[in-house]
């Protein structure tokens, strides 16, 4: 599903964020990238989603090669993927089914059939007796779970997650981790990036720990080694 | 079909931009209404001065008094002559007789004189053509003509183009120097009205920055993301100069007595220019200020979309 094959990024003064990382990633597998802050993590997401490029070597994801990809090839690209950011990023002036509506607005998809997948998709997440509220009228583990249906709404292959239970409390921790879960028993490729140590332990699914911008560790049913 | 549903939803998204965001509306239409009824303003003040110059010009022309027994054919001969000359617009001829009552009349007041001109047995005034020329500038040029045309030797008595060159010249000098300055500070003031507009934009547009970043990281192409700013500040524009068209109606109404007494006799009236010229007016406004705002747009939201 994702192919990185000796990537490293060097950023302006010559840092090096990611060196010579070498990562497969298969379908459907579910998969956190652990490490300390600065390590690299939102880095390797950041190349994933074409957010940034890598300096050296390749990215693939599915059968395409992103490496080198173009600027007006990035939107589809962000399509096939869901992105969980750990600041939520939703629209402010848009209500939870505006939002979730978004993703599929942006490619195009009938209106007859975003107003059938959105409430259905706010069920899952448990929202759908909150679609006409404002962003700002829900909590934080509320907009996480919009955050979720909404990189869930359009069937993506490949959901990522940067720190999605960084702004959370433990219960709502615990319900968006479950939700991912779920998603990937489903058969959707996850991959989270989280320091969260409980967790990863408690997922018991593949782990991926990155130090000073290298794979120190790859255990098919890891532990946060930390 | 696909691009149908998306034109659709870049206007439901614009219309939505402006109902989810009155405050910032308000202001901002507040503030291209007030940069397009500035500029509608100073459109109308530099009609107003050409029209006082061509009101001011239309008063001088050159006057032609022929000897008394210069008969009726031969000047109406040269009233042809001097019509068909590309550069006169307008000659009028002016009989003895009208002459001697035109006289009269000014000088009614005058007992002397009004006597003496009853002593007389008979007119001794000549027939008179006033020549009109299609710019001042053009005068000499007429003058020299006449000199030129031998037949008309000994026929007229005195022209009074002398008296009023100088009139003429500072007043085309005038109207020149007026034309400069008022081009001049025209140039100043689009400029500073445009930059207020095109930062009224730029607020509106940094406002949505984080959206716009949002937008693109969920799979937005770059023309889905500016298609609603566009719609929206071409709406602003067109309620804007929809607005300003309104307004500067019974503004220009209430200005009517005032550039009436201005003109005199000369008729111009502003509500009537204004009338005859709002859909040109409002069209330019509307079309020159919906292409700047797409520009200001696009500028603002560049760097917003680099993510």
């Amino acid at each position: 599903m994702v192919i990185c094959k000796k990537i490293s990024k060097v950023y302006n003064g010559g840092f090096h964020a990611l060196k010579d990382i070498n990562i497969e990633i298969e379908p459907g597998e579910f998969v956190s990238i652990v490490g300390q802050s600065g390590t690299g993590k939102t880095t390797l997401i950041k190349l994933i989603i074409a957010e940034e490029r890598p300096s050296h070597g390749s990215i693939t994801i599915g059968d395409w090669d992103i490496t080198d990809i173009e600027q007006y090839e990035i939107p589809v690209l962000r399509r096939q993927i869901g992105v969980v950011f750990q600041d939520f990023k939703l629209l402010p002036r848009k209500t939870v089914f505006e939002n979730v509506a978004f993703a599929l607005e942006v490619a195009g998809e009938r209106q007859d059939k975003i107003n059938t997948i959105v409430p259905q998709v706010l069920k899952i997440v448990g929202l759908d007796h909150r679609m006409d509220h404002f962003p700002t009228q829900l909590s934080g583990g509320e907009q996480q779970r919009v955050v979720v249906a909404r990189a869930l709404v359009h069937r993506p292959k490949l959901i990522v997650a940067d720190e999605p239970t960084g702004n959370l409390d433990s219960i709502n921790t615990r319900d968006t981790i479950d939700l991912l879960r779920k998603i990937n028993d489903l058969g959707t490729t996850v991959l989270l990036v989280t320091h969260n140590r409980e967790v990863v332990n408690a997922l018991k699914k593949r782990v991926i720990t990155l130090e000073h911008g290298t794979v120190i560790s790859d255990q098919k049913k890891g532990r946060y080694l930390l | 079909m696909k691009l149908i549903v998306s034109l659709w939803r870049i206007l439901k998204f614009a219309l939505q931009n402006i109902s989810r965001n009155l405050w910032l509306a308000f202001t901002t239409l507040t503030i291209i209404t007030l940069s397009l009824f500035s500029l509608s303003s100073l459109y109308m003040l530099n009609t107003l001065t050409n029209e006082a110059i061509q009101a001011v010009k239309s008063k001088v022309d050159i006057s032609l008094y022929f000897k008394p027994e210069v008969s009726r054919e031969q000047i109406l001969k040269i009233e042809q002559d001097l019509t068909a000359f590309e550069k006169v617009k307008d000659v009028t001829y002016v009989s003895k007789e009208e002459s001697l009552e035109k006289l009269r009349d000014r000088f009614k007041g005058d007992v002397s004189i009004i006597e003496s001109l009853s002593e007389l047995e008979s007119n001794p005034l000549g027939d008179t053509l006033m020549v009109t020329a299609k710019d001042t500038g053009d005068y000499p040029d007429i003058l020299d003509y006449i000199d030129s045309q031998k037949k008309y030797a000994g026929l007229i008595q005195y022209r009074n183009y002398e008296d009023s060159a100088h009139v003429i010249e500072r007043i085309t000098d005038l109207a020149r120097k007026i034309k400069k300055a008022a081009l001049f500070i025209s140039i100043i003031f689009v400029v500073i009205v445009m930059s207020v507009l095109m930062n009224s934009l730029r607020v509106a547009i940094y406002s949505h920055r984080e959206e716009m970043g949002i937008m693109r990281l969920v799979g937005a192409t770059n023309w889905f993301i500016r298609g609603p700013f566009w719609v929206e500040s071409i709406l602003y524009v067109l309620i804007s100069s929809i607005l300003t068209a309104l307004i500067l109606f019974p503004i220009m109404t209430s200005l009517d007595p005032q550039v009436a007494l201005l003109f005199g006799s000369y008729h111009f009236r502003l509500s009537e220019f204004y009338s005859a010229h709002v859909i040109s007016l409002w069209l330019k406004l509307f079309i020159g200020t919906s292409v700047l705002s797409v520009i200001a747009t696009s500028m603002a939201m560049r760097r917003y979309l680099r993510v």
